[in-house]
């Protein structure tokens, strides 16, 4: 038996759904009616999805904050240029295999920085990603200090015009994006899912779920090492070009999605989209501002810490709780990809 | 020394508190007079820390009224809670692993109230601490970490002394000491609340107690007017 | 050639004093609260910036303007912790992260905003330059020398005031213990203020020292914080003189990767940190504890 309640947020799920598959639809749809500008603006939003989705799944899931995660996106930039620029590889199959170096850094990455807890293991990211930036100023054949263009054979790999390009960067990068995030709300409802929530809460508790603790956590940073490197060289694709400032972009890659995720909601599927949304209206809008619109993101983002620590989801939550007088049920938006099974 | 117009020196009217959606104590009455010992006994659960914890100043009750000696308290943080005379030998010791004895036994001093207890009257009153003094809290044995614990809450010279589960995993004759400890304390103006799960030691040593059972009072009165049957079924909870 | 390896050797001894300095003040506040306060290299900038006002516009001497600076920073510190920091402390370990994460940002666009990108420097009437023979041909720099003595002087009355005083005792207390201490009366909230509030003293000098020694910026603050952490982790969570035993180590390793390339004086101190952790995954010292 439904309650009246029950019903209605059933509805609303039901909605939110729909709502969801139409706009894939009209994303799908795209390319054929939208302005190059547009393109590229989506695309930028799809990668900082990525992005924050998995910043997402290692500090709002697996309790693994980190503050480096320009490390691996660095990685999959400079591992695309060798291999598609200094080895001469196909460009579509230096892309494939970018994700496959950032998995195989991940790794030694984990060992070196697994004994440090929550907040000083985040500082230890940074630091080896700091590390990392500086050795890549330094390799031979990837321009130093100041980085290096792609060479119009790589450039135009994925397309001779402009439009063909940004339209297979667009595809691309859609796929990405959607890929991470229903890979993650499939892998939140899976087993692991339900023991990486029981890990963050009592590390020796996940055993209850028949999950090995000490082989997910590097499994879930190789996975991420993975993604983040592949959305690295799709980056370097859209841009053309890699530096360390810029491919090991702290404020691109970490600051700016932590906030994106503080912001949309952590701990939530849907809070990373949402995030990303919000930032980039934020940024075009705020765009004359210069350094105010990085207080205000600071701002906003302590605020919703102190207030609203699930952000934006938490927000329409309650407010969908509030005006359908749904008394302490499910939570609405956040259960599409979190329910919980007892 | 009673208060004015014979005021208890606690006083808890209708107390209830609750953990998120769980109901900790129900309505709870309870009233200590100056001088007096007073137990609470009940099973694992039953809600004596709950009650104890309120009683200090930890977690905040939803309703109803704790006074000490005809003063509300029971909206105040816990350092004014043991300013005005309450101090508290907490469940398990808790001793500060990383101070030594004398320093834990010194925390207890912090709350800056004037009375008669001095390091040097602790130490005439547990001489056995004199030469663990400078040891950590850790390395100890139970016993002694419970006199060190006792000593912490006297440092603070309290009118009511909060004893939480003071006879956990020690062995009884160490337990019969704190215990014969009492009279002289009652006599130094100290009124003491005894918080056991083991009945029969309580009983024997207060003038009245308290029975908790699921967060509620299921017997009271002095241990001389009530059958051994009465105290096991408001124990469990079954006939 | 030896005296040349003795100098840089001192060089690096001494430009750990500095990193001590900034490395004491987080390690206070992760002891006492268990709060990483990845804020603390931009609260470094910004008191640096209030000392360049303190000098530039009331005209005050680097010391004199310290006296002033440090009542200042401690009384910010207190603030910070009553209007901030104490409100999310209990909501686990991320949400404190992200907070300070989001004070560090405001704070370095503030300064950005209110000072320009350009990197300053605090005058200091000519003791910068200033350098001290040791015989032997051997010279250091008066600055360098006076930060390590600065850094040594603050550890020991830091030290004092954690092990041998009562308000120390009260801190160790909380810091193992909140929920009993609270149980026990000890007013934990006041105590954390007051932990914040030194720690910002301490920044305090920290700030003045680096700012008269080198170059900063508004965007200088993360550099100032990574050195800072890999300074108390390299020493020992929790351990006062590990954490200047942190900062000489890294100072010599900074001091030795730069004789090979000016960039790699950073990577050098990274990978000592790096590398300790490897071998030593507590530090090199432990928590100082009873005996």
């Amino acid at each position: 038996m439904m309650s009246a309640s029950d019903r209605l947020s059933h509805v609303l799920r039901t909605s939110i759904i729909a709502v969801a598959i139409a706009a894939l639809a009209l994303v799908v749809m795209w390319p054929m009616v939208g302005s190059l500008n547009s393109l590229r603006y989506l695309a930028e939003l799809f990668v900082l999805i990525g992005l924050a989705q998995m910043w997402n799944l290692l500090s709002g899931y697996a309790g693994m904050a980190t503050v480096g995660q320009h490390l691996f996106v660095g990685v999959g930039a400079y591992s695309f240029y060798g291999l598609a620029v200094l080895a001469g590889w196909p460009a579509p199959l230096a892309l494939l295999c970018t994700p496959v170096l950032g998995a195989m850094s991940a790794l030694p990455a984990f060992a070196m920085i697994v004994r440090l807890r929550t907040a000083y293991f985040a500082i230890g990211t940074w630091v080896l990603a700091e590390s990392v930036k500086i050795i890549a100023a330094k390799l031979p054949g990837f321009g130093h200090g100041l980085g290096a263009s792609l060479p119009v054979p790589v450039a135009t790999a994925f397309g001779s015009s402009s439009a063909t390009r940004l339209t297979a960067i667009f595809y691309l990068t859609f796929i990405t994006a959607t890929g991470l995030t229903l890979g993650m709300a499939v892998l939140m409802r899976s087993r692991i899912g339900l023991a990486l929530r029981a890990l963050r809460d009592q590390e020796s508790a996940a055993h209850v779920f028949g999950i090995n603790s000490r082989r997910l956590r590097p499994m879930i940073f190789a996975g991420v090492g993975a993604a983040l490197a592949l959305l690295g060289a799709l980056t370097t694709l859209q841009r053309l070009r890699i530096s360390p400032d810029t491919s090991f972009s702290l404020l691109d890659y970490t600051v700016n999605i932590i906030f994106i995720v503080i912001i949309g909601g952590i701990g939530s599927t849907a809070g990373p989209v949402i995030g990303a949304v919000i930032f980039i209206v934020l940024r075009e809008s705020l765009a004359n501002l210069g350094p105010i619109y990085l207080i205000i993101l600071g701002l906003v983002a302590i605020a919703m810490m102190l207030f609203e620590p699930k952000g934006v989801v938490g927000l329409i939550d309650r407010l969908a709780r509030l005006s359908l007088t749904i008394p302490f049920r499910r939570p609405i938006l956040s259960s599409l990809s979190n329910r919980k099974r007892t | 020394m009673t208060g004015p117009q014979g005021t208890p020196l606690l006083s808890i009217e209708g107390l209830s508190l609750w953990y998120g959606a769980v109901q900790a104590l129900w309505h709870i009455d309870l009233r200590i007079d100056e001088g007096e010992c007073v137990a609470v006994i009940g099973a694992n659960g039953a809600g004596k820390s709950s009650l104890v914890n309120a009683i200090a100043g930890v977690g905040r009750p939803r309703s109803g009224r704790i006074r000490l000696a005809g003063l509300d308290i029971e909206s105040l943080q816990p350092s004014r809670v043991s300013a005005l005379g309450i101090a508290i030998v907490p469940e398990r010791r808790r001793l500060f692993p990383s101070l030594s004895i004398e320093e834990n036994i010194l925390v207890g001093a912090q709350v800056g109230r004037p009375g008669p207890w001095t390091l040097k009257k602790i130490y005439d009153l547990f001489p056995e601490l004199v030469p663990i003094r400078s040891l950590g809290g850790h390395l100890v044995s139970g016993g002694q970490q419970q006199m060190a614990a006792i000593a912490r809450a006297l440092m603070a010279n309290p009118r009511l002394l909060l004893c939480d589960e003071i006879s956990l995993g020690l062995a009884p004759i160490i337990v019969a000491r704190f215990y014969s400890m009492f009279p002289a304390l009652r006599a130094s103006g100290i009124s003491i609340l005894v918080v056991e799960q083991e009945t029969r030691r309580a009983l024997g040593a207060c003038d009245r107690f308290y029975c908790l059972l699921d967060g509620k009072v299921s017997l009271s009165g002095r241990p001389l007017e009530v059958t051994e049957d009465a105290v096991n079924q408001s124990y469990f909870g079954i006939g | 050639m030896v005296t040349g390896w003795i100098e840089l050797l001192l060089q690096g001894v001494l430009l750990g004093g500095l990193y001590a300095l900034f490395g004491v003040g987080l390690s206070l506040v992760f002891g006492v609260m268990r709060l990483v306060n990845i804020a603390h290299g931009d609260l470094i900038v910004l008191m640096a910036y209030v000392g360049l006002l303190l000098t530039d516009k009331l005209g005050l001497g680097p010391f004199t303007a310290l006296l002033v600076l440090i009542p200042l920073s401690c009384a910010f510190g207190f603030a910070l912790q009553a209007a901030l920091f104490e409100r999310i402390l209990n909501a686990g370990p991320l949400a404190p992260l992200l907070v300070a994460f989001g004070l560090a940002v405001v704070i370095q666009n503030s300064l950005l905003v209110g000072f320009g990108a350009d990197s300053q420097k605090l005058t200091a009437g000519g003791i910068e330059v200033a350098s001290l023979s040791l015989g032997s041909g051997i010279d250091v720099g008066v600055l360098p020398l006076l930060t390590f003595a600065i850094a040594v002087i603050t550890i020991g009355a830091l030290q004092l005031l954690v092990y041998r005083s009562s308000f120390g005792r009260l801190l160790r207390a909380v810091s193992d213990d909140r929920q009993a201490a609270d149980l026990l009366g000890v007013n934990t909230r006041t105590i954390y203020r007051i932990a914040m509030a030194i720690s910002m003293g301490v920044t305090a000098i920290a700030a003045i020292m680096m700012a008269m020694r080198a170059n900063f910026a508004p965007s200088s603050g993360p550099t100032q914080l990574i050195f800072a952490f890999e300074a108390v982790v390299i020493g020992g969570l929790g351990n006062l003189w590990g954490t200047l035993a942190g900062g000489i180590i890294l100072g010599v390793a900074q001091i030795a990767g730069a004789q090979i390339d000016a960039a790699w004086q950073v990577l050098f101190g990274h990978l000592a940190f790096l590398g300790l952790l490897a071998v030593r995954p507590n530090g090199l010292l432990q928590r100082m504890a009873p005996e």
